[in-house]
């Protein structure tokens, strides 16, 4: 038959008096140490008293009895080692009691009134914290009549993760695992719930893995993008950024100084950093929003056989391949060639001679004008130029497709309601 | 794609130090300032300036807090000293401010009666627009009308102050030299200008304001910009106050009334119709202001050091403790204020009482928690504003005791 073990309340354990295994007063109680190890419930690793005006380290091995009030010692004798901080421990007391913790279950911040211990597989542990009124109108009690006030339902450890980036010895020493159970979008609102620090601490504890990272920063709001780039170094932000989806990445890199921008463009990957630059100033339902930076551009005299070649060792995706952009000596836009033409052509005639069409917009150009120059001259491709006729990147038509399609579900249905 | 403009960026950062000024004009203040302008003419202004440069220290260090840590100051008192003192603190500011709101209620009476509204109206009214506002209307556009709204108070008294025609050569010359005979009463109006300047919410209020706009290390000279402007605002309008009572009151004999209104009331024959009106309005924006900051102070701080939902951008729903406790604020108050024959007078000094009593309390706990390196790192006050922190402590807190002393003494 089991029984449930008792519960015992933190506040009323530390606060209480250290004897020797006769009963004879030696000190007083002052925190609970605990070990964050992997398990589930962490053991209690000793506990801090105060002998004689001098704080002492009690190691658990030497611990008989762990009640309300009292902590009974193994043996008469004493000879305790100075407190010292060591790492991986957290104090009860001074490091969770009154804090704020992460509640994995939810997703919330949660502020420990109480944290309760439980004797389970044969020693202490911390079992929960709780949260509720109840446990901190216990603490205001005297304590006689504090243990009277019953133990309400408390949060269990196993889906709590505390904070721990106030604590000198601890950081860096104590990963988060159980955050890793979190949406980075829940990731993203607690980091937006927790104080600025407190924030720093939970990115820091997904920075092993850098995509999740990348992840973490799509979901937090603007605002809180900056607050928690700002203070990163230009390669650090670069490395962030190349993970982001490029919209994403674009939002955050705008928020920057001009200055700061240019510094951290400058340490992308080359191909990044075109498509950001050339995002970065456009408004999105304009040419240059819509465009892609990534297209071959080749001059008038340039024969089949060397554009082909070019485009063999060409980056850019395939769908804006199709097209060849033809440039006079003053980079100005002289029209496009397609593939086809540019296989089937002759091998030693200018690429001048190939050009189909000479269609193309400017940057600031809306949807409409371009949706119009593709279904006007029955193109899958558009030119995007600058005011100096210089080409400037390329819109396919998938990507106005997406913008000018109805949504699924709506306007084909003919005999639904709305 | 957006343009970050440097005004902006400045804008994000003012507020806390502004609000926090303005809403220390609220009733109760411009009560105060106008009884010692009545009582003493011109003689207490240097206290205005004094309570100036005490109000940035402490609103000063009050930031740092809220930049540092970036959690709000009963929240720290508890981590930092202790459920109990937190109870402490929780409970009498509680009692304190449903006293002060009950003075924002009865202030906006009385500035309404000027216009002929009735009581009962104008204090139903006025719980319908605090209460809408507060649960509709989120963080912003909050922080915008508490501006636009101590933007319009500081107006009208420096517009009743020029009405009254104040004797300016004397005026100047008593901000800078402290005169007039030291006697009891002398001495219980400079710790009553001092109390109204520098508030426990007050505190609370700026630490808390500074952390809820996520406003960091690398704002604080900006923020220092906010606090001192915000001090020397609310000061330059206690001044104006205590100038327009002065000049028309005290310069006519008129040395004793007992509350703002009765001062409009009594500017009307000496300085026109037009003084009274604007006197009036601006009593009525200031206890509006202090009915919108105070409670909502309170029902954040409380809600912060119990770990609870809070916050104007949640919904009710998802926040039941502190729209609970705004309504509890608002209704109570309400309530009280209505009750006939409730001696109002003495429930506000109660307040001001507990206010008082409160007041030591924490800004040692202010002056204590920002020497704290592990806390602050950077942000942790150097030598000299510790220095002077303390010295404002001391006095305060010396003052707010004799205060209390006399209020409970016969």
């Amino acid at each position: 038959m089991s029984v449930a073990p008792a519960i015992l309340h933190l506040s009323l354990v530390a606060s209480g008096k250290l004897t020797d295994a006769d009963g004879r007063k030696l000190g007083r109680i002052e925190d609970l140490v605990v070990r964050l190890t992997g398990e589930e419930y962490p053991p209690i690793s000793g506990a801090v008293a105060k002998v004689a005006g001098r704080l002492v380290f009690v190691p658990a091995e030497r611990i008989a009895e762990i009640e309300h009030g009292r902590i009974t010692l193994a043996e008469a004798r004493l000879d305790l080692q100075p407190f010292e901080r060591r790492e991986g421990e957290l104090l009860l007391r001074e490091d969770v009691l009154d804090r704020q913790l992460i509640n994995v279950e939810g997703a919330r911040l949660v502020r420990a009134n109480e944290i309760e211990i439980a004797r389970i597989e044969g020693w202490w542990r911390v079992v929960g914290i709780d949260i509720s009124p109840q446990s901190l109108f216990r603490r205001l009690l005297p304590r006689t009549v504090a243990p009277r006030v019953r133990v309400s339902e408390f949060l269990d450890w196993a889906s709590l993760e505390p904070f721990t980036g106030h604590i000198p010895t601890v950081q860096l020493r104590v990963p988060h695992p159980k955050l890793a159970r979190l949406h980075p979008a829940e990731l993203a609102d607690l980091v937006e719930a927790a104080p600025h620090g407190q924030g720093e601490e939970i990115i820091a504890a997904v920075q092993h893995d850098p995509d999740l990272e990348a992840d973490l920063f799509e979901e937090l709001g603007d605002e809180h993008q900056l607050e928690f780039a700002e203070d990163r170094d230009d390669h650090e932000l670069a490395d962030l950024i190349a993970r982001m989806e490029t919209d994403d990445a674009a939002d955050l890199i705008a928020q920057f100084e001009e200055d700061r921008r240019t510094h951290i463009l400058g340490h992308l990957p080359t191909v990044q950093q075109r498509r950001l630059r050339a995002l970065l100033g456009y408004e999105p339902l304009t040419a240059g929003g819509l465009m892609s930076p990534e297209f071959v551009a080749v001059y008038t005299q340039a024969t089949p056989a060397e554009v082909l070649d070019r485009v063999r060792r060409a980056a850019a995706p395939s769908d804006a391949l199709g097209w060849v952009f033809v440039i006079n000596t003053h980079r100005r836009y002289r029209g496009a060639v397609s593939l086809p033409d540019l296989i089937r052509a002759a091998v030693d005639i200018p690429v001048s001679q190939l050009i189909e069409h000479r269609r193309s917009v400017i940057a600031e150009a809306g949807l409409d004008d371009v949706v119009r120059s593709m279904t006007d001259y029955d193109l899958t491709i558009v030119p995007v130029v600058d005011d100096q006729e210089r080409p400037i990147g390329i819109i396919t038509v998938d990507d106005v497709l997406e913008l000018i399609a109805p949504p699924p579900g709506r306007g084909f249905n003919i005999f639904g309601g709305s | 794609m957006r343009q970050r403009l440097p005004t902006l960026a400045f804008l994000a950062v003012l507020g806390p130090g502004l609000v926090s000024g303005f809403a220390d004009n609220d009733a109760g203040g411009i009560t105060t300032y106008s009884v010692v302008g009545a009582q003493f003419g011109y003689a207490l202004l240097w206290v205005v300036l004094a309570s100036m440069v005490a109000l940035f220290i402490t609103q000063e260090v009050g930031a740092r807090l809220g930049l540092a840590t970036g959690r709000g100051l009963l929240d720290l008192v508890r981590e930092g000293f202790g459920i109990r003192w937190a109870a402490l603190a929780i409970g009498t500011m509680l009692v304190a401010n449903l006293g002060t709101t009950l003075a924002e209620f009865a202030g906006i009476g009385a500035a309404l009666s000027l216009f002929g509204v009735p009581v009962p109206v104008s204090v139903a009214v006025s719980v319908l627009v605090v209460g809408l506002l507060l649960s509709r209307a989120g963080f912003l556009r909050v922080q915008y009308v508490f501006l636009a709204v101590g933007a319009g108070v500081s107006l009208c008294y420096v517009v009743s102050a020029i009405l009254a025609k104040p004797d300016w050569g004397k005026s100047a010359q008593s901000l800078v030299a402290p005169h007039g005979h030291v006697t009891s009463a002398y001495l219980l109006a400079i710790v009553g200008t001092v109390g109204t300047t520098i508030t426990p919410w007050g505190q609370a209020f700026i630490q808390s304001y500074c952390a809820d706009k996520r406003l960091s290390a690398e704002h604080l000279r900006t923020s220092r910009f906010d606090v001192a402007f915000g001090a020397f605002l609310t000061n330059t309008i206690a001044a104006f106050i205590v100038i327009a009572a002065a000049a028309t009151l005290w310069a006519h004999g008129e040395r004793s009334i007992p509350d703002a209104a009765a001062a409009a009331k009594a500017l009307g024959p000496l300085a026109g119709h037009a003084a009274e009106t604007v006197f009036a309005l601006g009593l009525l924006g200031a206890a509006f202001l202090g009915l919108g900051v105070v409670p909502l102070t309170s029902s954040y701080a409380t809600t912060e050091a119990l770990g609870l939902e809070r916050g104007l951008d949640l919904r009710p729903r998802q926040a039941p403790a502190f729209y609970g406790l705004l309504a509890f604020f608002l209704g109570a108050a309400a309530v009280l204020v209505l009750i006939p024959g409730l001696p109002l007078i003495h429930v506000m000094f109660l307040a001001q009482v507990v206010n008082g009593l409160l007041l030591p309390i924490i800004l040692v706990f202010v002056m204590l928690l920002s020497r704290r390196r592990r806390l602050l790192g950077e942000l942790r006050s150097g030598p000299v504003l510790s220095t002077a922190g303390w010295l404002v402590t001391v006095v305060v807190g010396a003052m707010s005791i004799a205060l209390v002393v006399t209020y409970v003494l016969p």
